[in-house]
């Protein structure tokens, strides 16, 4: 026997060894009851739980993981680790990285995440909440503070909102007043928003169109003094994206670029744009001269929450139930103390120069009816383009 | 031995072959590397297969069905439904049609090129031929972003004069900035350089002394260029072409930015726009038609390289190409090649280091200049109090994690191709080297994106003695390495039969045992194209983006994933900085690295004499 060829057995002994280990463990050896009862969570949750117990035990875990959607967190995270001493580490992705980051990890029970700050409530509230790979906690205040609406699933951390931007340096007014208004000849080539294939928030808002296509309808006569007449569109809200894309819209890859376009002080000609709320914030930063048009008809637009959860199989439960605390709070909260993001809570002072969520006209999302249509939008959106 | 034999059953001429494989090590590593290839390169592949075949995820719970019900609407859908023209016909089209023109263009441009640093009296040439490399070794987006920057007009609502604008105050028309002509044009730009690379090689291994004949027999230059350099280069010329075509057609972040805002879809972007809606059942099947493009592209270039080796020309010995005197057409041919080399590779660069010091984008005044992005102090009115990127801490760990996984995973890369390539130079038994060479190629053709799913399931707890790796630097050295395993296997085999076949056939005649084979045949001969793969490793291990995108954790950050933090962001000073940044590393490395191997990536040819 040469010496290569025992180098070759080692191998093939290793390799042989590595796939029995592999097939042994590849069986799940997670023991979801015994987590539930240590974490107080799911069906052993204890809605009494009081934030001083789970402070104590947060301390001994001494650390905490936090996948978010939002890079407004990681202030969060280092605000939170200077007061707890707790070791903080907040990684933030794109909404959809995020959600198959979580798929994979809760399927090969990895658990590398304690909290999870979620986009695109429609799909998470529909899949990842319904499988149990996320779990609501609250402390007595907080349940308190949110609205029920704002805790189905998951409770939310802050929401949201699309609407529709204009310039406000050219414009002394808001320049249109129904979203049926996009569809007409002056706004032609003059209506900016993100790439609709990019997914998130603003399919949700095509879907809301269409779940609330008797408004619009109303809505159209209301505004043109006649009835709508539907173009082999089944409904008001299939007729009105039809029109608005035959209007020929701009896409632009991201939200920002499209807030560039609509508010930047050298543009001639401005467009108005639907988008995040939150966009207006780059007024100062970046010297874009943005106002959101509040009042439109039939909506002003659509709100959305942000879920935060508990992580199923988080390897230290108490510190994320704590971080969670945190990021609710006035302190923690304050990364997201901006104009167009409402805290989830009502009982803390929004920011100047913005109404309650309550008193803003906005449709909410609805998670199961956004869930079970997404792919009919999608799928007019594309035939139409 | 004997124990270990008693497991296999007693048919006497199984027996005998077991016995003369167990002492042909080639086979034993053949044998013993299936299962981990198997495992780490073919299972992305097999993940990719199941989300096309069967629901899986959220797809299995919107159409109602049980997860893994096998299904073919997908492919219905994609193929054969009312909206398949623009799920995947069109952008069929649109990836097939920029694809052929833009390698077209940079097959012609990097021709010429290579023509011109191998063949003539052009002065300068090792300094075009450095400058040259540049638009390849940078990743095409920013030449894209760039393109934006230059053809932008405020001519559309909401649109910001670009450079062109500002320097001639003629407004480009919109089909300049967005559509298929950028497209054509940036990956022509990016690629042109790849195809100059291979065409010159090709042009070198075209025996001069033919060409000399040629010229002793009076025959005119243009006639020997057309009767015998170029049939002679034609095959590889067509390998080349192929290769690019391969290249362009994958493509994604082109189309992206200066195709997407018109609703120009290629391939890619569609796969992208899919998974971005959750649709991975639709993004699967066109991943498989991306991957089924690139196998027929692979074929052709077989076939093309086939062609090339029926000429015998292509011989060890060393030569001098004979140098064609440009003579009067020197001065403007030199300035032609000059302004070609300055646009496609310093423009772009100058027009983002414009970017990453403008406080406003649009705006061509002395007084918007600002050095905020590079070192400017946090300020929360700018880009949310982020510091400039030199004083970032994080970003200098960000480089520090990129330079040494592209230098561990290109250098582990071609240790481990090593042993591979000599059982696929071993050829027997043929089912094994069949397919470890098939297992090896897989990760070729398999999508990035799928790698880093894969590998989040297999790492992201223990296996046993391998302790959890999601989240170290370890995965992210590991997805690499099996990315990129098929450049190095290729080049190594390649290299193998080439130089050192037959060396180490004798060796093995003699039973000279592997590990000295290796030591003082393999390694001293393969050498240089060892070093070649683990340049061009190096640099493609520097622009990985997707491939690492599910993998990173918070302390493995990359450059790459920094630049996709403040584009997504909305930092654009930012990231153009970072990319400037991102492509001086880059270049400063390889030519660093060619430096201290006192080898040229262009490998010397273009020397003054």
């Amino acid at each position: 026997m040469t010496k290569g060829s025992r180098v070759g057995a080692v191998l093939v002994g290793a390799s042989l060894l590595a796939v029995g280990i592999l097939s042994l463990t590849c069986r799940p050896a997670f023991d979801q009851q015994a987590w539930f009862k240590a974490a107080k969570l799911g069906p052993f949750r204890d809605k009494s739980e009081t934030v001083a117990t789970v402070e104590a035990a947060a301390r001994k875990e001494g650390e905490v993981v936090v996948w978010s959607l939002s890079s407004r967190l990681e202030e969060t995270g280092k605000a939170f680790e200077k007061k707890y001493g707790i070791k903080c580490s907040v990684q933030s992705m794109g909404t959809q990285d995020l959600l198959k980051k979580v798929r994979y990890d809760q399927q090969a029970k990895g658990f590398n995440a304690d909290v999870y700050l979620f986009g695109d409530a429609p799909e998470v509230l529909s899949t990842l909440v319904k499988q149990g790979q996320a779990w609501p906690w609250l402390s007595p205040e907080m349940e308190r503070a949110i609205p029920e609406s704002l805790k189905v699933g998951l409770p939310a951390h802050h929401v949201s909102a699309i609407g529709v931007i204009y310039n406000s340096d050219k414009y002394a007014q808001p320049p249109i007043k129904s979203w049926w208004d996009l569809t007409t000849p002056p706004w032609q080539g003059r209506v900016v928003m993100k790439d609709l294939k990019k997914g998130g928030g603003d399919v949700n808002l095509f879907s809301a169109f269409v779940q609330h296509s008797d408004d619009l309808a109303r809505d159209y006569k209301d505004h043109f003094g006649e009835e709508i007449k539907l173009d082999g569109t089944p409904n008001a809200g299939y007729e009105f994206l039809k029109r608005l894309l035959a209007n020929k819209p701009i896409f632009t890859p991201s939200g920002s670029e499209a807030a560039d376009k609509v508010g930047a002080s050298n543009v001639v000609d401005p467009p108005v744009g639907l988008m995040t709320l939150g966009k207006v914030r780059y007024k100062g930063e970046r010297s874009l001269a943005l106002k959101w048009i509040p009042g439109m008809t039939p909506a002003s637009g659509l709100a959305y929450p942000d879920p935060i959860g508990v992580a199923n199989g988080a390897k230290h439960p108490y510190a994320a139930k704590l971080f969670i605390e945190y990021a609710l709070s006035v302190e923690g909260y304050k990364p997201y103390l901006e104009y167009g993001t409402w805290p989830a809570r009502t009982d803390v002072p929004l920011p100047e120069e913005m109404i309650p969520l309550s008193q803003a006209g906005f449709w909410i999302v609805d998670p199961d009816y956004n869930f079970k249509v997404r792919k009919d939008i999608f799928d007019f959106i594309v035939g139409q383009q | 031995m004997a124990e270990a034999l008693t497991l296999s059953p007693p048919t006497s001429r199984l027996h005998a072959w077991i016995l003369r494989a167990w002492q042909t090590p080639a086979i034993v590593i053949g044998l013993a590397s299936i299962v981990p290839l198997a495992l780490l390169l073919a299972s992305p592949m097999v993940h990719v297969l199941r989300e096309a075949f069967s629901y899986q995820e959220n797809e299995a719970l919107r159409a109602g069905v049980p997860e893994g019900t096998l299904t073919l609407e997908f492919v219905r859908e994609v193929v054969a439904s009312n909206l398949s023209p623009k799920l995947f016909w069109i952008p069929l089209g649109n990836t097939l049609v920029t694809g052929v023109i833009a390698t077209m263009l940079a097959v012609m441009i990097g021709g010429a090129f290579a023509w011109l640093l191998t063949r003539t009296d052009i002065p300068g040439k090792k300094v075009l031929a450095n400058i040259a490399l540049i638009p390849y070794v940078t990743p095409p987006w920013p030449i894209a972003l760039a393109w934006v920057a230059a053809f932008q007009t405020d001519a559309v609502p909401g649109g910001k004069p670009g450079i062109v604008q500002w320097l001639t105050g003629m407004k480009p028309p919109s089909w300049a900035c967005y559509g298929p002509f950028p497209i054509i044009m940036v990956e022509a730009i990016h690629l042109y350089a790849y195809a100059f690379l291979s065409i010159s090689a090709a042009l070198q291994r075209v025996d001069a002394s033919l060409e000399e004949a040629s010229d002793v027999l009076g025959v005119s230059r243009a006639r020997t260029l057309g009767k015998i350099t170029m049939p002679l280069a034609l095959p590889a010329i067509l390998s080349a072409a192929i290769l690019t075509f391969g290249k362009a057609a994958g493509n994604f972040s082109t189309p992206f930015f200066v195709g997407n805002p018109v609703g120009y879809h290629t391939l890619a972007t569609w796969l992208y726009a899919l998974v971005q809606n959750q649709q991975n059942g639709r993004a699967a099947i066109i991943a498989l038609a991306l991957v089924l493009l690139s196998a027929v592209t692979l074929e052709l270039n077989r076939r093309a390289v086939g062609q090339a080796r029926k000429y015998g020309t292509v011989t060890g010995k060393g030569f001098r190409a004979q140098r064609v005197k440009l003579r009067h057409l020197r001065v403007p041919v030199t300035a032609m090649t000059t302004l070609l080399v300055l646009a496609t590779a310093v423009v772009p660069l100058g027009i983002l280091i414009v970017q990453s010091l403008s406080a406003e984008e649009g705006i061509y005044a002395l007084s918007n200049l600002t050095l905020h992005s590079w070192i400017g102090h946090s300020d929360v009115r700018y880009a949310r109090g982020e510091p400039g990127i030199l004083r970032n801490a994080e970003m200098w760990m960000a480089t520090w994690n990129s330079v040494k996984m592209s230098v561990l995973q290109a250098g582990i890369c071609v240790l481990v191709g090593l042993p591979l390539a000599l059982v696929i130079h071993e050829g027997k038994p043929a089912w094994l080297t069949r397919l470890v060479e098939i297992l090896t190629f897989v990760p070729y053709m398999t999508p990035a994106l799928a790698f880093g799913a894969v590998y989040l399931l297999l790492f992201a707890r223990p296996i046993g003695p391998i302790p959890a790796l999601y989240g170290t630097f370890t995965l992210l050295i590991v997805v690499s390495v099996a990315k990129h395993i098929p450049y190095a296997v290729r080049a190594e085999t390649a290299a193998l039969t080439q130089v050192a076949g037959e060396l180490v056939d004798a060796a093995k005649i003699m039973d000279i045992p592997l590990a000295l084979t290796m030591r003082k045949i393999l390694i001293p001969l393969l050498r240089p194209s060892m070093f070649a793969a683990f340049v061009m490793m190096l640099i493609s291990g520097m622009k990985e983006l997707s491939l690492v995108i599910l993998l990173v954790g918070p302390n493995t950050q990359l450059l790459t994933t920094f630049v996709y933090r403040y584009q997504e962001l909305g930092h654009r000073g930012f990231s153009a900085a970072m990319v400037v940044f991102l492509v001086a590393i880059v270049v400063t490395i390889s030519t660093v690295v060619r430096r201290l191997q006192g080898e040229d990536l262009a490998k010397g040819q273009f020397s003054e004499e």
